[in-house]
């Protein structure tokens, strides 16, 4: 099994060669960049398709294999020393900061708007967010801003600083900040405080601020440790307990908050907290337990969706532009907003109602209806609530066929096979996709009575453009009773809209094909697809990329997800027992720089 | 240009709601005509540096002068540079300056597996002189990360701006897209300066406490101070348990907060405070003009209160799929840049959307030449401005004749009001030869070593 790069090359060598003068005699892929063939924004083929190093590996470590693909030989998983791979500093991303402080103070004390104008301007991490780059200027800035907020109101508030600092009257003030910095200083960094010095170390800051009152004290230290890097980052150090050469158990309460950030998006709670105090994580049957109960939590239920939505990107919906005269009722947020919300919609009724297989999340005829939605399906609507409703297979199935993907992927004014086969290859099959050539000639304007299908012939009697487009084009036509906006048409530019295409370039999914539903059970069918999407779930839970050294966690994780019958709910736990997950590499054996 | 104005002209695919501009100019009273505060007027004024970005790569012939000589006077200024008429004693095109090295390897030698897109390799590579590591980003030559080492910004803000408010500042408009995208200044390898695109954000952190009095800033500054003491401490005490990977980034967050003890230290600004922007949507395409004029409004006005010594700016993000209906132009940019080269209505809308940046240049030098220096120099004559692209041309994603354009007097190191033709040197030169310019005559080499033949000429 191969990792890191994509497989294509192999299968289409040929065809890529015909495709750019920018490809080198190996036959590497090229450009991919957002717009070439991509589309205009942040598409979900923007979400980490193909391999790299991890977050934190330096240029000098670079996973690339200079060779291309090719035969690796297989790998005997039983005498693989266990190697957890890199796991470098994370800083909480916005959300994460956001729901920890949250849970570390009274929820009802800050509004989130205003936590977030202090910290500054966020951008949407795209690609999992998996290439993480060191702290700016700007962002500690937003930091300290933040944590001065914070401070200043928490002993604003009479009862949160009475809850989180108490000193009774007449009380050494400096015994309470000690008391302080030991019970609340756990919860903020996540650990225990052990160290005698590190505790000093915070009562200096504290008494900087005494001088004036014991509140004032307390605001220092709130926010030195809301500044401080055991805060800000997930610091993971492991312990002395060392399973192989490369690896070491994580503590008790490193686990804690990898559960935790990785379920909830949030520190850890009580329960957590005390099953990592009383030694219940040290064995893979607790930690399971732990996992069982997050994920039965309202936060933790909500980890297979976001999962499903940070790949597909569906929010970039929201703010996409279409042509407003040919799509006026796009121009009202509440469209794009009902979009949004069915497709989170249609990931829990798959997850929840239909097995959770891959193949309802790529055939399932179920679509989430409301009544903002009724209109655009010709259906009647119910309500605010979404309603599965059953429709022909021709106008659904599952992910390939929800509106908001369907509209990010094409263009203001025409639906787009380019950018519908690119999302195919890229985020389905996990492959990688070379570069449009120079002095592509114009595209013919969008008129009524030219279907989009018509306009694109140019790719298949053109040797410049045949070369690439025969690897999009032919499964984009299968998408195309979809418009602009994602909506079912059985016309286009005066004509019935035919949906030949054909697969290719697969191991196991070739074949012409008639339709999107055609596709989909294709797909659903393929073991390339179930590896691609196990691939991203070990992305999007461990937040690194795949290495060499995961082929044998790639491949358990591949046989639990087809035990479970291909269950996406059997993802997480799958997880869990690989060595990624329990384990870090020592500390001191990473080499000097 | 009122709002109704700018929506006749958007045609089938009008994408404006409508602002009116006069609604949200910045309104300072310092503004037109007054002197740069802060400087000591028996010393020479200081140096400044400006680097500007823009998308898609440009239209060749409207770019370069015509005549083959390789130094020559500039004259009539072509169509996309037209809008500086007037400036030509205070600008330098270059041509025959290419970023080849996004594509080269340490010693020169043409590698087609570098990580990064054509579009995304560009922005990393034109202040750093170097280029994108391995990542996650969907790119040519595999999947990149960020730029791989400093950019020449920051190379001038580290010899020179510890004396500012801020070292540097970033600003852009409409910065979108895959992250390396985004961004053309680094502190270092995986380290890039996210510009802020949004004014009200900049506004507030340009002017943040400076309704203090004296004795509140006093007090404030001691307080924070223990807390950044604090944290210089923690950081340390974590730095020594950790790996040397995380040693690095947790370095990263240190010089963060020197910068922030740095800003504390410095001197208190001398400058009026302007009216805060009225809110308006940053991220609306038809906002564009008015965001990118706030933001030079805001960069100009840090120079001018010497708040800043260096800055860059960004024209949206490399790729850019901007469209400008203010210029007929009801397309994306970058679809645009594809078009072939007997495409003469794409060729004119590519040469309308350069030349609308030409004209925002020209603003920015307006602004420069208005102000005057303790010394009694202009603003102008003291600032080098770096104006540069991702590509040479959009439709073949060459690096070739970058379309270079070098503006202001850089206090008289450079001889500025010629059309300087080479052959094929690498942009590293060129970065050598901006350090140099602006005082950094030890630097002989900057980005990839090898791929430096010496600075250019252009004195």
């Amino acid at each position: 099994m191969r990792f890191g790069r994509s497989p294509i090359i192999s299968v289409a060598l040929l065809a890529l060669t015909a495709c750019s003068g920018t490809i080198s005699g190996g036959g590497r892929p090229s450009d991919s960049s957002a717009g070439d063939g991509a589309g205009p924004r942040e598409r979900p083929g923007a979400s980490g398709d193909s391999g790299g190093d991890g977050d934190g590996d330096r240029p000098e470590d670079p996973m690339v294999d200079p060779d291309g693909p090719g035969g690796n030989p297989p790998i005997d998983c039983s005498e693989q020393p266990i190697d957890p791979g890199p796991a470098p500093l994370r800083l909480l991303t916005r959300t994460q900061y956001v729901s920890t402080v949250r849970d570390l103070f009274d929820e009802a004390m800050l509004a989130e708007s205003e936590l977030s104008a202090a910290l500054g301007p966020a951008t949407e991490a795209s690609a999992f967010g998996l290439v993480q780059p060191d702290v700016t200027q700007v962002q500690v800035e937003g930091f300290q801003k933040a944590a001065e907020l914070i401070a200043k109101t928490v002993v604003e508030r009479e009862e949160t600083l009475d809850a989180i600092a108490p000193c009774a009257d007449g009380a050494d003030p400096t015994a309470c900040a000690r008391d302080v910095i030991e019970r609340f200083g756990a919860r903020v960094y996540r650990a225990p405080i052990v160290d005698e010095d590190d505790i000093d170390h915070h009562v200096t800051l504290f008494e900087a601020g005494a001088s004036t009152s014991y509140a004032h004290g307390i605001e220092l230290l709130l926010r030195g440790m809301l500044q401080a890097p055991r805060f800000l980052y997930r610091v993971e150090l492991g312990t002395s307990e060392r399973v192989s050469a490369t690896a070491v158990r994580l503590s008790p309460h490193e686990i804690a908050a990898r559960l935790s950030y990785w379920v909830w998006g949030t520190a850890p709670d009580d329960a957590l907290i005390a099953a990592a105090d009383s030694g219940a994580l040290d064995t893979d049957a607790g930690i399971e337990r732990q996992l069982e109960r997050l994920l039965g939590d309202p936060r933790g239920a909500t980890l297979l969706r976001r999962f499903l939505e940070g790949w597909t990107h569906v929010s970039a919906v929201e703010t996409l532009v279409k042509d407003p005269e040919l799509y006026p009722a796009w121009q009202e947020p509440a469209l794009r907003e009902a979009m949004r919300a069915q497709a989170s919609a249609f990931f829990d009724h798959v997850l929840e109602e239909q097995g959770g297989t891959l193949s309802a999340l790529l055939t399932s005829r179920s679509v989430l209806v409301n009544d903002a939605l009724a209109s655009f399906y010709d259906v009647d609507g119910s309500g605010e609530a979404f309603e599965p409703v059953e429709l022909p297979e021709e106008q659904a199935s599952g992910v390939l066929t929800l509106p908001a993907l369907l509209a990010i992927l094409a263009k203001p004014d025409e639906s787009s096979p380019i950018y519908r086969g690119k999302f195919v290859r890229e985020m389905l099959l996990c492959q990688q996709l070379p570069a449009p050539p120079a002095n592509i000639p114009p595209a013919p304007e969008v008129e009524a009575g030219v279907s989009t299908r018509e306009r694109l012939r140019q790719h298949e009697v053109d040797t410049a453009c045949s070369g690439c487009h025969q690897l999009l084009d032919p499964i984009g036509f299968a998408f195309e009773r979809f418009d602009a906006i994602g909506r079912y048409r059985t016309i286009d530019g005066g004509e019935t809209v035919n949906t030949n295409g054909a697969l290719t370039g697969t191991s196991d999914a070739d074949g012409e094909l008639d339709g999107v539903a055609q596709l989909g059970a294709r797909l659903a069918q393929s073991a390339e697809v179930e590896a691609c999407m196990t691939k991203q779930w070990f992305r999007f839970a461990l937040e690194r990329f795949e290495q060499e050294i995961d082929a044998c966690a790639m491949q358990r994780l591949i046989d639990r997800f087809e035990a479970s019958g291909q269950d996406l709910n059997a993802l997480p736990t799958a997880l869990i027992a690989s060595d990624a997950f329990l384990y870090r590499r020592p500390i001191q054996s990473e080499p000097e720089p | 240009m009122t709002a109704h104005d700018l929506r006749t002209r958007v045609s089938r695919r009008k994408l404006l709601s409508g602002l009116s501009l006069s609604a949200i100019a910045l309104t300072s009273p310092i503004w037109r005509a007054a002197t740069a505060f802060g400087q000591d007027a028996s010393r020479p004024a200081a140096k400044r540096f400006i680097g500007i970005f823009s998308a898609n790569g440009t239209i060749a012939s409207a770019f370069f002068p015509e005549g083959d000589a390789s130094d020559a006077p500039l004259g009539a200024l072509p169509a996309i540079l037209a809008p500086l008429d007037g400036y030509q004693d205070q600008l330098m095109v270059l041509k025959g300056v290419h970023m080849n090295s996004t594509v080269e390897d340490e010693l020169g030698v043409p590698s087609s597996n570098k990580p990064g897109g054509p579009h995304m390799k560009g922005p990393g590579a034109m202040l750093t002189g170097g280029s994108l590591m391995a990542g996650s980003f969907t790119g040519a030559g595999g999947p990149a990360g960020w730029a791989d080492r400093i950019s020449v910004d920051q190379a001038i803000a580290n010899r020179f701006g510890s004396d500012t408010r801020f070292p540097s500042l970033e600003l852009g408009v409409r910065i979108e897209g895959q992250e390396p995208l985004r961004v053309i200044s680094y502190r270092g390898a995986n380290q890039p300066n996210l510009a802020i695109d949004d004014p009200l954000q900049m506004y507030d952190r340009i002017f943040a406490d400076f309704e203090l009095s004296d004795a509140e800033r006093a007090a404030r500054l001691a307080e924070q101070r223990s807390v950044l003491d604090f944290l210089k401490d923690d950081i340390a005490r974590l730095q020594a348990r950790v790996t040397s990977e995380d040693r690095a980034r947790l370095e990263a967050h240190l010089g963060g907060i020197r910068g922030i003890e740095q800003r504390l230290a410095s001197a208190a600004v001398a400058c009026e405070q302007p009216m805060k922007p009225a809110p308006l949507d940053t991220r609306a395409m038809e906002n564009f003009p008015v965001v990118g004029q706030l933001q030079l409004d805001l960069m100009l006005l840090a120079h001018r209160c010497d708040m800043t010594r260096v800055s860059t700016f960004m024209w949206a993000n490399a790729d850019s799929w901007q469209y400008f209906p203010w210029v007929g132009v009801n397309e994306e940019h970058h679809e645009l840049s594809h078009a072939g080269d007997d495409d003469t209505a794409a060729r004119d809308k590519l040469i309308a959307i350069n030349a609308w940046h030409a004209e925002q240049l020209k603003y920015l030098l307006d602004g420069l030449a208005a102000a005057e220096e303790a010394d009694g120099t202009r603003l102008i004559d003291n600032t080098l401005v770096l104006w540069g692209n991702e590509l040479g041309a959009g439709n073949s994603h060459s690096y070739t004749d970058i379309p270079w354009l070098l503006a202001g007097g850089a206090g008289s190191a450079l001889r500025m009001g010629r059309y300087l033709q080479f052959a094929d040197r690498p942009h590293n030169d060129l970065l050598v030869s901006v350090c140099n310019a602006m005082g950094m005559d030890d630097v002989t080499t900057f980005g990839i070593p090898g791929v430096c033949t010496g600075p250019l000429d252009l004195g």
